[in-house]
């Protein structure tokens, strides 16, 4: 048989098969001549065996064709297909077969590799087309569908626990680094604090001493009045004795006329001398009195010195007393006057720590508030729109807390003659325009589209970046309030600032 | 051999399941209809391949909406399109066609697939208005790019109307 393999070529075959028809038409022709009906019936062979052979040929081609297809097809294409197929040739319903068979294949493959590689992009709403597939491949497209959901719905939620993770992160290290601030002002205040304690204190300390200083003071004063009376009272006596001592002077003066006298008597009778001698013992009689006399007043002269002598003593001792009172009560007075220094520089200082920390507590609220409000953003973005963060995040600004501080309270009153002052509504207005720009874009499926998210983040970045250097001016300001006002004294600071 | 293939199983029959394949070259020259697709032009077989695939397009067809197909199948993507399509008898019909296009093992552009399925009414609701807008400002600036830039603003409104993307936008149709 494989000898003869040749013979089942349509080409050879048909040669052969046309050789052997003009043969015998040739043969029998010249054996028994022209014979009309072999002749009619060898062309009707003829012709029926042109037209088979073009319907061989044709279907060849087809043949080849579906070959083609079905070996591309068995090395894993599917992108040729049969054209121009013979409507009437009996392979043409295979060569269409075929053909549909191609497309859903090529349809379900490209259908796949592009539903997979838009999930890869995070285009998840790019679902198969099952629509017009046949047969098995709709229900595998069904679970591709399927498999797509999945892996968006595992995309979705990575990509939104990202987020999560990555605001966590940034809230979470923004929060503990403001948070440290706060307790560094917290532990600012507990020094003032204990400062304060101390200096009340000394100054208890102070006020007992001066107490004391009053009371000896007030004891000193009384002994010194007393004192001054007594000096009163020897002054008196001594004006007394005064008295005494110009008698006294004035019995001598007497005495003198009296001794003048009898020595003029003397002179007198002792020119009689010898007559009359009782004259002489009269004389010598008055002399004896007045030397009784002169005796009499020298007592007197002595008894009014001494009583004079202890006057002044008194007196001398009384004015030393005084003076030594009057000294220790200068001492006690100036000891006094340093304590009231000493407790009036306390209750200086007092003012000057009790401020600081006033001005740091005002400060340290106000970024605490500042946290809070941007806690609230986080919060909103995490609980959607219908949560009370979200509310107050995204109210009225002009009656945010932050705005309302600046505009009409303790900011404004305590604050807004310093130069930081004008700096720190605009960072406040940043914060407030990006928690709400990104409230904005956080619509329905924010969590998982990564570039709403990208920009959610760069929002949340700016708003923390605005956030601390708004701290940085509080702690500015604070700074500057208590170096005008409390260091240098407010007069100073009249001068400096306004 | 002019004669229109018609499927005759009875599956294929059925217009609504039928999907409507065609192939064209790089240059958007028709290689292969399918049965369904032959059925739909009225044509034949012979007479439909080796054609522009454009030129099966209705004349009412906004040319930006083709240019803008072209556009991103030159991109490598694939793409979401309505089209309008004419067949001999001067009737039209409409179908939802997502065309890929296919590479060679050099990667290199073979040829353009076109899956084109029968669009649902609601979305012709949609489309027939913004593509007859487009077609008359596209008539009225008397063809050319600067009509097709005009009219083509028409389906970027509304989509930016609905938001999402084109293929968004179609797709949600």
């Amino acid at each position: 048989m494989k000898n003869f393999s040749w013979l089942y070529n349509h080409r050879v075959s048909s040669i052969v098969a046309y050789t052997v028809m003009l043969l015998m038409v040739v043969v029998v022709t010249s054996r028994h001549g022209i014979d009309p009906w072999f002749l009619g019936l060898a062309v009707v062979g003829s012709a029926l065996m042109v037209l088979r052979t073009i319907t061989i040929v044709r279907d060849e081609r087809l043949i080849v064709n579906i070959e083609k297809l079905a070996r591309e097809f068995s090395q894993g294409y599917f992108d040729y297909r049969i054209t121009r197929i013979p409507p009437s040739s009996r392979l043409a319903k295979i060569a269409r077969y075929l053909n549909e068979g191609c497309d859903q294949t090529e349809i379900y493959f490209k259908e796949s590799e592009t539903s997979f590689h838009k999930v890869r992009d995070q285009l998840y709403y790019r679902h198969t087309q099952s629509d017009g597939l046949r047969g098995l491949f709709v229900g595998g497209m069904e679970r591709i569908n399927h498999s797509l959901n999945i892996i968006s719905e595992h995309h979705k939620q990575k990509s939104r626990e990202n987020l999560r993770a990555e605001l966590g992160f940034l809230n979470t290290s923004n929060l503990l680094h403001n948070l440290t601030r706060t307790q560094d002002d917290l532990s600012a205040v507990k020094s003032q604090m204990s400062h304060v304690e101390e200096m009340s204190e000394r100054a208890v300390q102070v006020a007992a001493d001066g107490q004391t200083a009053v009371s000896k003071v007030v004891s000193e004063l009384n002994r010194m009045v007393k004192n001054i009376a007594m000096i009163e009272t020897s002054a008196a006596e001594l004006n007394q004795r005064t008295g005494l001592m110009s008698d006294a002077l004035q019995l001598i003066n007497s005495i003198s006329d009296n001794i003048n006298l009898l020595a003029l008597n003397a002179t007198i009778e002792a020119a009689r001398a010898g007559e009359h001698g009782r004259g002489f013992s009269v004389v010598a009689d008055e002399v004896k009195r007045l030397a009784n006399t002169t005796k009499d007043a020298t007592d007197k002269i002595d008894k009014v010195l001494a009583n004079f002598m202890e006057s002044s003593r008194t007196m001398v001792s009384s004015a030393k007393n005084t003076n030594e009172i009057a000294e220790d009560t200068k001492h006690t007075v100036t000891l006094f006057e340093s304590n009231f220094g000493e407790f009036s520089r306390i209750s200086e200082q007092v003012y000057q720590r009790v401020s600081y920390a006033q001005i740091v507590g005002y400060a340290s609220l106000t970024k605490v508030d500042l946290m809070i409000f941007i806690q609230n953003g986080y919060q909103a973005l995490d609980r959607g729109s219908s949560s009370a963060a979200w509310r107050l995040v995204t109210g009225n600004y002009d009656d945010n807390k932050f705005v309302q501080w600046y505009r009409n309270g303790v900011g404004r009153r305590h604050f807004s003659h310093l130069p930081t002052y004008a700096k720190l509504l605009q960072p406040f207005d940043n914060i407030y325009k990006h928690i709400n720009n990104a409230l904005i874009m956080a619509t329905p499926g924010w969590d998982y589209d990564k570039e709403l998210q990208k920009l959610i983040l760069q929002e949340f970045g700016f708003l923390e970046g605005q956030a601390s250097e708004l701290v940085d001016y509080i702690d500015e300001i604070a700074n500057e309030k208590h170096k005008f006002e409390v260091h240098e004294g407010p007069e100073n600071m009249d001068i400096t600032l306004f | 051999m002019t004669l229109a293939v018609i499927p005759d199983d009875s599956a294929l029959k059925n217009a609504a399941e039928q999907l409507i394949v065609c192939k064209t070259d790089p240059d958007g020259i028709i290689t292969y209809a399918n049965a369904a697709y032959i059925a739909r032009s009225g044509l034949s077989e012979m007479s439909v391949l080796g054609t522009p695939l454009v030129d099966q397009l209705h004349p009412s067809m906004p040319k930006a909406i083709v240019r803008l197909m072209w556009s991103e199948l030159d991109n490598k993507r694939e793409v979401f399109t309505y089209l309008k399509y004419q067949s001999r008898d001067h009737n039209h019909y409409w179908v939802f066609a997502n065309v890929t296009p296919g590479y060679d093992l050099e990667n290199k552009l073979k040829e353009y697939f076109f899956v084109q399925r029968n669009p649902n009414g609601q979305a012709l609701q949609v489309i027939e208005p913004i593509y007859e807008e487009m077609f008359n400002i596209e008539h009225a600036a008397g063809g050319g790019t600067t009509g097709m830039d005009r009219s083509i603003r028409v389906i970027h409104e509304a989509i930016s109307q609905l938001g999402g993307n084109y293929e968004e936008f179609l797709l949600a149709l």
